[in-house]
């Protein structure tokens, strides 16, 4: 059946196509109660958490980061999201023959200092070099091992009526960094990657008190596709107030004349995170003290009804309904 | 049918000219446009062509319409 | 005055409103849009569900990619059996399946592939890459068509030889031509296609008055669709036929004549197939003889009435005109999906079967 079929972009792209080959070809065939749960990470042993993830991003350096800032970022954000504490990591890299040695130095250092900065330790490693032409630049692996910090695993099945839903931030910009550098968007002017570690924002936001019962960093797929799972794990009605939406105007312009939608973009430094009612206006606080989660708002609630089904409300006053993204982010002209 | 955006004219070369929205601002294709294109205009841009100059003074019919719509549908109630 | 002022959002929540009370008595109004990206934006704003049940849009045949047919992308199938070549397009075309077979699967396939914001950018594709031979698909109505005029001219002054065209532009007035051919229009009142408008100027849509039911030309922005669809209910109301123009500032009754002799200079008009819609006479631009050497069908001697065997029994055309729903479709999610999509109601993001099969009615209340 699956004769002469090859693997398109789209199968990576972190959308519905994603998801779709991970729960046929993948879950399927590995099936066991840790994997599918369809987490960012696994919950193993008694409080540890591990997340594997791989970087191919090309060109690898962009406005606002690299390749090794993104690989780093991922992890942490991956762990944070598990309600853990990044704690050790893994690192394989594949290299090109004939790769630039400065550039190489300038990535691993890069990974050092956010490692140092966070307290995380390089534990093992592996380094390959490819022939010249058999894959372009650089491409990192990393797994991540961190500490639950909470008394229970995330995401929590069981979400009511009420629950808020915080986004720590503007969306799109890295997906628009990186296709500015790769050329398939042309313009003047810059917008940096919003690339950023947010382990220590969710850190202390446990330590304070509040109990997350969800949290995702929004990337591939974008900020639809972190809601419509969270739609689909907690079998809920999600409704987004567009208005609160924090929204960067040269991204939103970019979406403008490419005609992109903004909320399949990716991004690398931001969460969304769901929390009862009662602790949303603290966790906000909490969140907006640290500089890489400061645009952090409510922007909207979980509804009782039990259809999966993301809504949202416009700023101009309509509803609409935000659909899982399909695919590669291409611009329109229609 | 057609997605097309407006925006302002910053920088006129020939054929070509700078347009900008929210800061970020493109090259734009005017070889077909009637009128003459100054700074500051702003014009309707179609995958990197300008097909036309906005008179924004013609829309200020419409804008009345609504006020009036506005005004008669909050007076019912 | 600054263009703003047609998305400023409190302006357009109070029109919203003061729309939504205005229609409040108004029992299933049905309003047609031609154009696809009205669709979209009736849609992304939210304006779909707002008048619900009072007024329901149909998507009408307007988006040029989805019109596309199968018989257009059997040429670039051909030219891909056949050639070393690189296809350049735009962005919309890339995710159409030819028999399950889309641009994306060729790209993977390791095919040269590339994508462009505008026609012109294809003309540096070609200059950078001079050892490939390039192929621009050019989709569209006569929006998009003056780009693919503009690309040539372009072409032929710095004289590129390794970039030719294949034309797959359509021509809107076929749009009403087509549909007439259908039947009556099982729609109260036509939201027309303001930036088409804009070069073609609304003169050339007359035609629609004699489907006896009234149109107007509508543009983009959120207060700009309501205005626009308030002006169509006062039409409706008062029985009204004919067109008027609730987009001024970019639209008038002649259009933009330079553009319109751009098209003219270098298409002819012919016979093409729209999809779900069979041949439409003259419902499409080919170069013309002049530029035979920037046509990649007689640069590449493509075959006229390429084979294409085409699943049977689409009923796209009946949806577009609002004659069925897509749940009348026999091939409606048995054949037909967004994975295998047989008319362009399933091709197109915002099409009515589309938006069926993804939420089960296409006018869920959603609140």
């Amino acid at each position: 059946m699956n004769e002469g079929k090859k693997i398109s972009l789209s199968l990576g792209s972190g959308g519905k196509i994603s998801f779709d080959f991970v729960k046929k070809e993948i879950i399927s065939r590995f099936s066991n109660p840790i994997l599918d749960s369809l987490g960012d990470g696994a919950n193993i042993l008694n409080n540890l958490v591990v997340t594997t993830d791989n970087f191919t991003v090309h060109p690898e350096f962009f406005d606002g980061g690299n390749i090794g800032i993104l690989s780093f970022c991922g992890m942490v954000n991956d762990l944070a999201s598990m309600a853990s504490k990044p704690m050790y990591m893994t690192m394989g890299l594949v290299i090109e023959e004939g790769y630039d040695y400065k550039k190489l130095l300038k990535i691993i250092d890069d990974i050092k200092n956010l490692a140092d900065n966070f307290d995380v330790k390089l534990i093992c490693g592996d380094t390959k070099v490819v022939e010249k032409g058999k894959m372009e630049g650089i491409h990192i692996s990393i797994t991540g091992i961190g500490l639950r910090m909470t008394d229970y695993s995330l995401p929590v099945k069981n979400y009511k009526n009420g629950d808020k839903i915080i986004l720590t931030g503007t969306l799109g910009e890295h997906t628009i960094s990186v296709l500015k550098a790769k050329g398939a968007i042309e313009f003047d002017g810059v917008i940096n990657s919003d690339v950023a570690p947010l382990c220590g924002v969710i850190e202390n936001l446990i330590k304070e008190g509040v109990r997350p019962k969800f949290i995702r960093d929004v990337t591939r797929g974008g900020f639809s596709a972190v809601l419509n799972e969270l739609s689909y794990i907690g079998n809920i009605e999600i409704l987004i107030d567009e208005e609160k939406i924090p929204v960067n105007d040269s991204v939103k312009a970019i979406c403008d004349i490419y005609g992109y939608d903004i909320y399949s973009l990716a991004c690398e430094g931001r969460m969304v995170i769901v929390v009862e009612d009662e602790e949303a206006e603290k966790a906000v606080s909490v969140l907006k003290d640290f500089e890489v989660s400061k645009g952090s708002s409510v922007v909207g609630e979980i509804l009782s009804n039990d259809r999966q089904l993301v809504v949202l409300k416009t700023m101009y006053g309509g509803k609409t309904i935000l659909d899982m993204p399909l695919g590669e982010i291409l611009p329109r002209i229609c | 049918m057609c997605l097309a955006i407006p925006m302002k004219v910053v920088n006129v070369l020939d054929d070509f000219c700078t347009v900008e929205l929210n800061g970020v601002s493109k090259t734009c294709f005017i070889g077909f446009l009637e009128d003459k294109i100054d700074i500051g205009d702003f014009l309707l841009v179609h995958s990197g062509m300008a097909i036309k100059k906005l008179n924004l003074e013609e829309s200020e019919a419409i804008l009345k319409e609504i006020s009036l719509l506005i005004e008669g549908e909050s007076s019912e109630s | 005055m600054n263009p703003d002022i047609f998305k400023d959002k409190e302006l357009v929540k109070k029109t919203l409103n003061a729309l939504k009370k205005k229609v409040e008595k108004l029992e299933n109004i049905r309003l047609m849009e031609f154009c696809g990206t009205h669709t979209h934006n009736i849609f992304q704003y939210g304006f779909r569900n707002a008048f619900l049940p009072h007024i329901r849009f149909i998507a009408g045949p307007g988006c040029p990619v989805c019109v596309t047919s199968e018989e257009d992308l059997a040429e670039v199938k051909f030219l891909f059996d056949n050639y070393d070549v690189g296809i350049i397009a735009y962005g919309d075309l890339l995710k159409v399946p030819l028999k399950g077979k889309s641009l994306l699967d060729y790209r993977a396939e390791g095919r040269p592939v590339e994508v462009v914001y505008s026609a012109i950018d294809a003309v540096k594709i070609a200059e950078n890459k001079k050892d490939k031979e390039w192929v621009f698909l050019g989709v569209g109505f006569e929006t998009t068509t003056p780009g693919t005029s503009a690309s040539i001219m372009i072409a032929e002054k710095k004289g590129i030889k390794n970039l030719s065209y294949l034309s797959f532009h359509k021509n809107t007035k076929a749009v009403l031509k087509a549909l007439g051919t259908l039947g009556n229009l099982y729609a109260d009142g036509v939201i027309l296609p303001g930036h088409v408008s804009a070069v073609v100027g609304y003169n050339y849509f007359r035609e629609i008055e004699k489907f006896g039911i009234p149109a107007v030309v509508v543009g983009f922005e959120p207060l700009d669709l309501l205005a626009g669809i308030s002006e169509l209910i006062d039409m409706i109301l008062k029985k009204e036929v004919g067109i008027k123009c609730a987009y001024p500032r970019a639209v008038n009754e002649r259009g933009n004549e330079k553009m319109l002799r751009a098209i003219e200079d270098t298409f002819d008009t012919i016979d093409a197939y729209w999809r779900g819609l069979g041949i439409i006479e003259n419902g499409g631009y080919e170069l013309k003889n002049f530029y035979d050497g920037f046509n990649a069908r007689k640069k590449y001697s493509i075959p006229k009435e390429l084979p294409v065997d085409k699943e049977k029994g689409c009923r796209c055309g009946d949806v577009l005109i609002g004659r069925i729903e897509p749940t009348d479709c026999p091939l409606f999610k048995k054949v037909c999906s967004p994975a295998n999509p047989i008319g362009p109601c399933m091709v197109s993001y915002e099409g009515t079967c589309l938006a069926y099969y993804k939420w089960g009615v296409e006018n869920q209340r959603l609140d």
